[in-house]
């Protein structure tokens, strides 16, 4: 990955009401331990990673967003690749160094990058 | 006395209890009325010269429900009279011919009415069968061991336009209140695709329209009949039946939604937020949010709590954790700044404050 990477990010329907992108879709949930999954834009595209995460992994996704590596270090956070047995493209946003009150707000600066960038898939 | 005189067959998920709706018996009225008139027409269309019909000519004609057999809902309609209803005596026989004619005219296929049947009757058809859904339909007898006549929506539809250039159907519409026409007693609807349609306005809605007229969270929801062109494009809001305002809508939409969701919701994760505590934050929230304040986005936790998002500058939130009601601010300011505050809300005079804070931080947007 390099700076330029763009993180794609699975948004669940409850987390984009009306298709108003909430910052809830960039907070890490409980079972993340603090470093919620994203994929590797550079080894997949927005519209095969949703099929993978709704197909191959049986989740629900309303749509793809991305944010870049850089705009990840931008917000005050890390990113790492984390590639797994059939799931090569699996790389992680890491919160851990920030205290979890502040996780919100960094969330907040995740979300309104992807709004700059627009909706990834489907096409806009 | 009573005679049976025509059992028609009601189709479709609602009859197959083997009971008949409420509102189903108002198409069988309608249907006992088009059988008086169209007897009374083909009298006069046999004596020629005869304006009228002999008086009396439909006095013991009463239709009445007389039991409901099974096979989906069947209601045999028996007509009760005081005394014996014969062929040959006034109006006896003639209301027989109707109702075969009737059902001969619902049967026949487009363009081809029996010629016997006069146009001008084909307006009952806006009240027969309009009770019936998309996937229902009654089925008439008909005379001769023919095949059932087949009344749907769709063939209602058409009947009432071989004559007219619109239909009625019932309506239920759902808009804001754009403004009212207190001299006509009317009100203009304002839906959602832009478009607004005028509404006739009870006495009895007039309180409601004076309150929330122009004001746009606050939704009302027609249910009436309407006529429609052969497009199916609404023209006319004929009568009004009920009409209700929702306050806040929007709100309470979501506030529902968030109630609708079961542990487990997000991909086998995720905590339902407390019913009880949601019904807290909808009491305290809708009819009471500031109207001059901009909507939030509201989405669930899967730690079952609420996020409040708006979608203005500095990027406000509220985390409101539901266990103790404690709602978490936090908006960017220009620079490096950023505004942070706790409100516990569990009383209504917390909520005030906190609207009186958001006031002021969502001020302008």
């Amino acid at each position: 990955m390099t700076e330029n990477t763009v993180l794609l990010r699975q948004v669940h329907p409850d987390f984009i009401p009306g298709g108003e992108l909430t910052s809830q879709a960039f907070m890490p949930f409980p079972k993340d331990e603090g470093k919620p999954s994203v994929y590797d834009g550079d080894q997949i595209s927005p519209l095969e990673s949703h099929a993978h995460f709704t197909e191959t992994l049986g989740y629900t996704s309303d749509s793809v967003w991305g944010v870049s590596c850089s705009e990840v270090t931008e917000a005050g956070l890390t990113s790492q690749a984390d590639p797994k047995e059939h799931f090569p493209s699996h790389a992680l946003i890491d919160f851990t160094a920030q205290p979890a009150n502040a996780f919100r707000k960094l969330a907040k600066k995740l979300k309104a990058k992807a709004l700059t960038r627009g909706r990834l898939h489907p096409p806009l | 006395m009573k005679h049976e005189f025509i059992q028609p067959r009601f189709v479709g998920a609602r009859f197959e209890e083997h009971t008949l709706p409420l509102e189903v018996a108002r198409d069988l009225a309608a249907y006992e009325t088009l059988v008086v008139e169209l007897a009374k027409y083909l009298y006069r269309h046999d004596h020629e010269g005869r304006q009228r019909v002999p008086k009396g000519f439909d006095a013991d004609f009463h239709l009445h429900i007389d039991r409901l057999d099974e096979g989906s809902a069947r209601p045999m309609l028996s007509i009760v009279a005081a005394g014996v209803l014969v062929a040959g005596a006034v109006g006896g026989g003639y209301f027989e011919r109707a109702r075969d004619l009737i059902s001969d005219c619902i049967a026949a296929p487009d363009g081809q009415l029996p010629a016997t049947f006069p146009r001008e009757l084909l307006v009952h058809f806006n009240q027969i069968g309009r009770s019936l859904h998309p996937d229902e339909r009654m089925e008439l007898p008909r005379a001769g061991g023919n095949a059932m006549a087949q009344l749907t929506p769709e063939r209602r539809k058409r009947l009432v336009l071989a004559a007219d250039t619109v239909y009625e159907r019932e309506i239920e519409l759902v808009g804001t209140i754009a403004e009212a026409d207190w001299e006509k007693s009317t009100f203009r609807l304002r839906l959602a695709d832009g478009t607004s349609m005028t509404v006739p306005m009870p006495r009895s809605f007039h309180e409601d329209a004076r309150n929330y007229g122009g004001r746009d969270r606050h939704q009302t929801t027609v249910k009436g009949v309407g006529e429609f062109d052969s497009w199916d494009r609404l023209q006319r809001v004929k009568s009004v039946d009920n009409l209700e305002v929702q306050t806040d809508a929007y709100l309470s939409s979501r506030l529902e939604s968030m109630a609708s969701l079961v542990d487990g919701w997000f991909d086998g994760q995720g905590i339902a937020p407390n019913k009880d505590k949601l019904a807290i934050v909808a009491g305290a929230l809708i009819g009471t949010y500031p109207e001059q304040l901009p909507l939030p986005v509201i989405a669930p936790t899967p730690e079952g709590n609420l996020l409040l998002e708006w979608n203005v500058p500095g990027d406000p939130t509220i985390d409101l954790e539901l266990q103790s009601l404690s709602a978490a601010f936090h908006a960017f300011r220009e620079g490096e700044m950023e505004v942070e505050r706790t409100f516990v809300v569990d009383h209504p005079d917390k909520w005030d404050e906190l609207f009186l804070f958001l006031s002021t931080q969502l001020a302008g947007q």
